[in-house]
């Protein structure tokens, strides 16, 4: 029940992405505190979230030509937090969450495909808004747009659900085989990530300063 | 004049920009839909609202938080052009002309700055609150100011119609940015600090952000950094286990 309200969750708040605002409700670290707080393991939802966040920063909330990188946030957190190899009540271990992390990626970037047809495809829902208002008639234009809302949140939620499925089984098999030195290096990895988005961010702080001593910073301040 | 309900109504309705976006015409219907009100008032014939909605047709895309100063001017002097007569494609190609600037302000300041800046703020507090509250922090310090871009642009614009470009130049946003981006600076600075004092190991955690920080200037995407450093741990305990 409660994978099928994260999808709904998630079927919902991707609009944010794709049609309305954006409010940033889509975000990794919006959608990795909302799986958390479903699944009641909000630390490492939150730590998700961050993590996906930072990394991602450069990515722009939305536009037609970005993936959606609260995809990957959503997807690593329910596997995490519904895999039998990790008991409810307990913390899950840093290697695992790196595990689903790195697996979410692919499937989101794949996700970017979806969208594009689904782009290519609501343009017969324009056209036809279109030949509404050049008849000085409105009424398409709102039925239209919320059929595409509809769509769009159809089309997330099938693409988290076949997401879910693949790599959650995919994750299950993989998963058991993890031990030792393995776990150990990926545990590493989860440890270093926190500084890798804190220099992502201060990359991106230094690039627009950057790009104002190139114009000079004389003429911003006089 | 148009009333302020219908007025408040196309602002509300600007949130819904980037619905029926198309590849060939942008946001030219989402757009249209949020004007949608303010065409209605002033045009009591629908042959009339027919003709004023063409002229908005054509290719538009702008930032959608800016998009509202466009809004917000387009509305005004398609109100002075009823009242005083014009045409309508004189409106619109002010609208095509301001999109440009206004999309560059948005993708500069929102993106490129507000963005990072409630993130930053969001992470130091939660290096000391890990919360889900947090993610409140974060959409409140970010919604903020897109509201307020989004209400003042679309007031401001109706207001002051085309004038309103030489006082959003007057703004100096730039030094803004530059006093935002130093502050972002000193936010992650800070927050690598309480992160790594937490684990008794702060100048190695200094190094490795640096490390990154080097690494990203050489174009490398975080993403495969990540991926890249997983890799690299693994080998490591791998060779410091014998097994490789």
């Amino acid at each position: 029940m409660t994978p099928l309200l994260a999808a709904f969750f998630y079927g919902f708040f991707s609009l944010d992405h794709f049609a309305v605002g954006p409010f940033l409700l889509s975000r990794p670290l919006v959608m990795g505190t909302l799986a958390g707080l479903l699944f009641g393991h909000v630390p490492e939802g939150l730590a998700l979230g961050v993590l996906g966040e930072s990394l991602w920063v450069v990515v722009p909330p939305s536009g037609a030509a970005q993936w959606d990188v609260g995809l990957v946030t959503i997807l690593a957190s329910v596997w995490a937090f519904t895999s039998p190899v990790h008991p409810a009540s307990t913390v899950i271990p840093g290697y695992a969450l790196a595990v689903y992390f790195l697996m979410a990626i692919p499937f989101a970037v794949m996700g970017r495909r979806v969208d594009q047809w689904m782009r290519r495809h609501l343009k017969i829902l324009a056209d036809q808004a279109r030949a509404g208002i050049t008849q000085g008639v409105s009424s398409l234009m709102w039925s239209n747009l919320l059929f595409s809302l509809a769509l769009w949140v159809l089309k997330s939620m099938v693409v988290f659900f076949v997401a879910e499925a693949i790599g959650g089984a995919l994750c299950q098999l993989l998963l058991p085989e993890i031990q030792g030195p393995v776990a150990e290096g990926l545990d590493r990895a989860w440890r270093l990530w926190p500084a890798l988005g804190a220099a992502t961010l201060w990359h991106l702080f230094t690039s627009r300063i950057g790009a104002h001593r190139k114009l000079g910073f004389s003429r911003n301040f006089v | 004049m148009v009333p302020r309900r219908s007025l408040a109504w196309a602002c509300v309705r600007s949130v819904f920009l980037n619905g029926l976006w198309t590849i060939q015409r942008g946001q030219n219907l989402g757009f249209l839909f949020s004007l949608w009100p303010v065409i209605k008032k002033l045009h009591a014939r629908r042959e009339d609202r027919a003709r004023a909605a063409r002229a908005y047709l054509g290719f538009f895309s702008t930032h959608p938080y800016t998009a509202g100063v466009a809004l917000g001017v387009t509305a005004g002097l398609e109100e002075d052009r009823v009242r005083e007569g014009g045409s309508a494609d004189s409106v619109s190609t002010v609208r095509t002309a301001m999109a440009g600037p206004l999309a560059a302000i948005g993708e500069s300041f929102f993106w490129g700055t507000w963005f990072p800046f409630s993130l930053a703020l969001t992470m130091l507090i939660g290096a000391f609150h890990p919360r889900w509250t947090l993610v409140l922090v974060f959409l409140g310090v970010y919604n903020a100011a897109h509201l307020l871009a989004r209400v003042g642009g679309f007031y401001l614009g109706y207001r002051w119609r085309a004038g309103i470009v030489v006082r959003l130049a007057a703004l100096r946003l730039q030094r803004v940015t530059l006093v935002l981006a130093a502050t972002g600076m000193a936010l992650v600075a800070a927050r690598l600090v309480v992160l790594a004092g937490a684990e008794k190991n702060m100048v190695l955690g200094f190094l490795w952000a640096f490390f990154f920080w080097g690494v990203l200037r050489l174009g490398v995407r975080p993403s495969l950094i990540a991926a890249g450093t997983a890799a690299a741990s693994v080998v490591y305990s791998l060779t410091k286990a014998g097994l490789f």
